[in-house]
């Protein structure tokens, strides 16, 4: 018998697995999010 | 047993490397201190850390003590479930990241504040001392108690190598851990932190690594130990198993509120950097605490469960197991020299929220620095003796419970919703703060006694009682942070929050890069010194902005250049006028095609010191602290710059002088006692030092006022940040 169940396992690998998601997620979304910022201020700033 | 079998039997090598290894430390740390400028200049780092260090520093600082030897305890006793470890403190970590870090970093630039507490106090407008005060005792009592955990952990550490009693230790440990502080601190140099850290870190990628070598995954060892070590509950069901879970995933919470974190965040110095510093810490992160608990699980598959009583004892005696001898030594000699490093920056903190924030900021304004600096020492070494002492007391408690329940998680209920509360809600208001803290740290500290308690009168649930149970022995930073949260919230909306919040919130939704300088090394950058709160000559105002609205008088006067419709610049205008200046980054041209009409010019007269700060230091050579502080006249601030800056004579055309509201003797003290704070909060002094100023420049700071649709604003000709300027409109 496999000294760990299926669930175990998920329970263990699953959150790490979704964190690493996560965290591309937020580096992807946050480096568009300044660049997005930066433009709208840059508009704003120049009354363009 | 199988720990007497190696406790005190590492081999000469082991301890000779050891040893060899901390007195490079305290040598190199010895040599660079001479020509570092202070410890503190780590502390934020002038804001001018770079991302990996930024991100491998805010996770590094926690090294020490609970994930070096808690967690690989925790994954010995409960098997796979420590894997959970990084159930709520990885997704929290990202949250702290993505929620809290940029604003942190805009406002305190805003506000120049380097602590919580001194931030928490200018974002809730409380002058009463009342959110320091609180805020300092909070730190004061929890700080201590991650000085205790530190002390038990060197202890325990002592204790593998050499074969001690755990008492003796400990008592050495932390005898060791005061005169450490006392002497100065040579191992938190900046480097200091970041290379204990690594060699951690690679000690938790090489050991589950050779472990896998020799017996390849230790899950069949774990289940011949107990089927409950290969269960992710535990072997726990139903509301055991929940209630275990949310405790594991409440780690997470105190997040926020651990200062040591939220210092990482305000010392980032540019804008892309947040981003990667994020991403360098979030995989320090999966790397420690999946290794950190398979060095725990590896334990039980070489040693058998069971077999070591002192559960903190596995990171050690796996790492004496496995490597080689040399790299054992200094494995453990890292992991020794980083406890003592955090144990004295944790001293150090908890003395000045006691001796600064409480007794100087709250019962004796007038305290001499010779006053200052010996209650500093009586308080180092009080805090320092009752640590050693709670230590003691709870040599038996695991060092992984010791660090949350009475260092972790008080400061994540105390201080975490307040972080949270004052970046994103603007209702917040002091008295909510000051009751979420209260209740926060009561909560925490009742909570963990709970079961002790309920023991005691016969009223603890029964383990069948499955829910009433759970909620007993949940992690009280659940129960606490929830029910901080609430009286944050309630309290607050039963109170007015402070003016003038409109305002500084917009600034969050700049690019960082618009509240920060474009360059890497700005000409004239100031890092946020904490600002001088002399009583003889109080910091007026917060920002220009502030200070310009408060010269605009309720008269128009004749030399009115910025008018509101009725209210004007005070100061002098001149139509020319030769000033000495710092040399605008932003000049006038760059903002004059922006304006809807006419720019004006605001000279702020600035006198800017270098000073010497002569430290004695018991035993060893005394040593410079270097400081270079910019007092603003106008505004009776002080704050640390980097480097004097040049200065250079200018005919300013369509200017607003203002006038100087120090003279030269109270600019000179105001430099003197804003070097001695900063001394003050780093090292211990034997005696007060002697502050030389060996250099000063008298020059004019530039702002632009200018028009735009959406109102006025004003530019920092230097930093190039701006501010609105609510109501004011400039008459072309």
């Amino acid at each position: 018998m496999a000294p760990i169940n299926t669930i175990d396992w998920i329970g263990m690998v699953g959150p790490y697995v979704v964190f690493f998601g996560m965290l591309i997620v937020y580096y992807v979304w946050e480096g568009k999010r300044e660049q997005r910022l930066r433009k709208r201020y840059t508009e704003e700033r120049h009354g363009e | 047993m199988a720990s007497d079998a190696i406790a005190g039997s590492a081999s000469v090598w082991v301890l000779g490397t050891f040893a060899v290894y901390l007195l490079v430390l305290i040598g190199i740390g010895l040599y660079t201190s001479r020509f570092m400028d202070s410890v503190g200049d780590y502390v934020i780092g002038g804001r001018q850390i770079g991302p990996v260090v930024t991100g491998f520093s805010e996770r590094a600082s926690e090294m020490s003590g609970w994930l070096t030897l808690g967690v690989p305890a925790d994954a010995y006793g409960t098997g796979i479930m420590a894997f959970l470890n990084g159930l709520g403190m990885i997704p929290a970590d990202l949250f702290s990241w993505a929620a809290i870090a940029k604003r942190l970093r805009k406002y305190t630039e805003l506000v120049r504040s380097v602590t919580l507490p001194t931030f928490f106090a200018h974002r809730l407008g409380d002058d009463t001392g009342r959110v320091k005060g609180v805020s300092a005792v909070v730190l004061m009592l929890f700080e201590g108690g991650y000085v205790g955990a530190q002390i038990v952990a060197a202890g325990t550490l002592l204790q593998i190598l050499t074969g001690i009693e755990p008492l003796v230790g400990i008592v050495v440990g932390g005898v060791i851990v005061i005169g450490y502080t006392f002497l100065g601190g040579y191992f938190a140099v900046a480097w200091s932190d970041y290379f204990q850290g690594t060699i951690i870190l690679m000690a938790f990628i090489v050991l589950p690594i050779i472990a896998f070598i020799d017996i390849g995954l230790p899950f069949e060892a774990l289940a011949q130990n107990g089927s409950s070590l290969t269960s992710i509950t535990a072997g726990a069901t139903g509301w055991a198993a929940a209630f275990g879970i949310i405790s594991y995933a409440a780690i997470g919470l105190g997040v926020p509120g651990n200062p040591h974190i939220m210092v990482r965040f305000m010392g980032i110095d540019r804008v892309k950097n947040v981003r990667l510093a994020a991403l360098v810490a979030q995989l320090f992160m999966f790397v420690a605490y999946i290794g950190a608990a398979f060095v725990g699980l590896y334990a039980l598959a070489v040693f058998g469960g069971g077999t070591i009583e002192n559960g903190d004892a596995v990171m050690p005696m796996l790492t004496l197991n496995l490597l080689p001898d040399v790299l054992a030594g200094i494995v453990l000699a890292a992991a020794l020299a980083a406890m003592m490093s955090s144990a004295d920056s944790q001293l150090l903190v908890a003395t000045s929220a006691v001796v600064e924030d409480v007794y100087h900021g709250f019962f004796d304004r007038d305290a001499t620095q010779a006053q200052l600096v010996r209650y500093s020492r009586y308080v180092t070494l009080g805090l320092g003796v009752a640590s050693v002492a709670f230590a003691v007391l709870a040599r038996n408690t695991p060092i992984y419970t010791l660090v949350l329940d009475y260092a972790w998680g008080g400061l994540g209920a105390a201080i975490g919703p307040t972080i949270i509360a004052t970046l994103w809600w603007k209702r917040v208001t002091a008295e909510g703060s000051i009751a979420s803290m209260i209740v926060g740290t009561v909560t925490m500290i009742l909570w963990t006694q709970l079961p002790t308690v309920l023991e005691a009168v016969g009223l603890m649930p029964a383990e069948s009682a499955g829910f009433w149970y759970g909620l007993v022995t949940v992690y009280g930073l659940f129960p606490a942070f929830v029910l901080s949260v609430l009286t944050l919230v309630i309290v607050s909306l039963f109170t007015s929050p402070p003016d003038g919040v409109d305002e500084r919130f917009a600034t969050f939704d700049k690019p960082l890069s618009a509240v920060l300088s474009e360059d890497d090394s700005p000409e004239y950058a100031t890092d946020g010194g904490a600002v001088a709160a002399s009583t003889a000559s109080d910091p007026k105002v917060i920002t220009e902005a502030d200070n310009v609205r408060n010269h605009v008088a309720a008269v128009a006067a004749e030399n009115t250049t910025v008018d509101a419709g009725q209210p004007a610049v005070t100061g002098e205008h001149h139509e020319h006028a030769d000033l000495s200046v710092f040399p605008p980054a932003i000049t006038r041209e760059m903002v004059t095609n922006e304006s809807t009409g006419r720019v004006i010019a605001v000279a702020y007269p600035h006198r800017v010191y270098e000073t010497e700060t002569d430290v004695d230091r018991p035993f060893m050579s005394s040593y410079t602290d270097d400081h270079v502080v910019s007092v603003d006249c106008s505004r009776r601030l002080a704050v640390r710059a980097d480097m004097i800056p040049e200065t250079g004579g200018q005919t300013v055309s369509d200017v607003i002088v203002l006038p100087s509201e120090l003279d030269q003797r109270q600019a000179d003290e105001k430099a003197r006692s804003q070097a001695f704070k900063w001394t003050l909060r780093t090292s211990v002094l034997a005696d007060v030092p002697e502050t030389e100023i060996t250099r000063v420049v008298d020059a004019y700071k530039l702002y632009w006022v200018v028009e735009r649709p959406s109102g006025a604003v004003i530019i920092d000709s230097i930093q190039g940040t701006e501010r609105t300027l609510d109501g004011c409109e400039l008459h072309s």
